[in-house]
């Protein structure tokens, strides 16, 4: 990660910023959403995300500590994701997020007990917390 | 009704904000398909998109606009071998890939 941190560095200008997009572990809420209503079925177990984003702060850290970039900013925001039923919404995590989320079963049955009891068009629902930070290239510290 | 992502339009909203991209040379690591791409490129002045896997990537040329393709460049590469010149970009994007 530090190599390839290493490399993109290399590709920027001088005056150059590096810009990272990514989503952090933080418990996201899953809900069924209704005209005008969230109910809440609890939170999805992210934890297993976590070891990645330790090590991308880690990687990111040390580039910091080494004088080669120099934090400018952060900020997060949240970003849904909605699928049509729990079902599709497993399937969708299984292909595309696992070992990155975990849905217990307990927070299985509630999201389909709430899909179930609402009336009308329902979604399902869960937000991600996404972060951005900007890093203002440094030259190389002298006698690197 | 198909799988929606970020209905507001959160990501690009920040990213805008963030990311000073307008008229920027710009290179962006991990595109996929270029789900983010297509949120930000029309304002840069030129962007290199990279990704290793070549699926994906081939997605993203084929929904490429043409009115893009002289300086929207999809290119199957990592970060860690990257086969661009040094210096040469304003901003570089990790997109979900750190």
């Amino acid at each position: 990660m530090v190599h390839a941190l290493e490399r993109i560095r290399g590709a920027l200008t001088p005056n150059g910023v590096l810009v990272d997009v990514r989503p952090v572990a933080a418990r996201w809420p899953l809900d069924i959403v209704t005209t005008g209503r969230a109910q809440s079925a609890g939170r999805v177990d992210d934890s297993p995300g976590r070891v990645d984003d330790r090590a991308a702060d880690r990687a990111l850290r040390t580039m910091e500590r080494r004088g080669l970039f120099r934090r400018i900013d952060q900020v997060t925001f949240p970003f849904a994701y909605l699928w049509d039923s729990v079902d599709e919404m497993s399937d969708y995590i299984a292909a595309n997020w696992e070992g990155s989320i975990v849905l217990p079963e307990r927070l299985l049955a509630r999201a389909r007990k709430l899909e179930r009891e609402a009336r009308g068009e329902r979604r399902v629902r869960i937000t991600m917390r996404v972060i951005i930070r900007t890093y203002a290239r440094k030259d190389e510290p002298r006698g690197a | 009704m198909a799988l929606e992502r970020d209905p507001h339009g959160n990501e690009t909203k920040f990213l805008h904000l963030s990311g000073g991209l307008s008229g920027a040379r710009v290179l962006e690591v991990g595109c996929g398909e270029g789900r983010l791409t297509w949120r930000y490129a029309y304002g840069t002045r030129s962007t290199v998109a990279i990704d290793p896997d070549l699926e994906p990537l081939s997605t993203a040329r084929d929904a490429c606009p043409a009115e893009w393709r002289t300086r929207l460049h999809f290119v199957q590469a990592d970060a860690e071998h990257l086969p661009l010149r040094r210096s040469l970009f304003d901003r570089a994007i990790l997109a979900w890939s750190l």
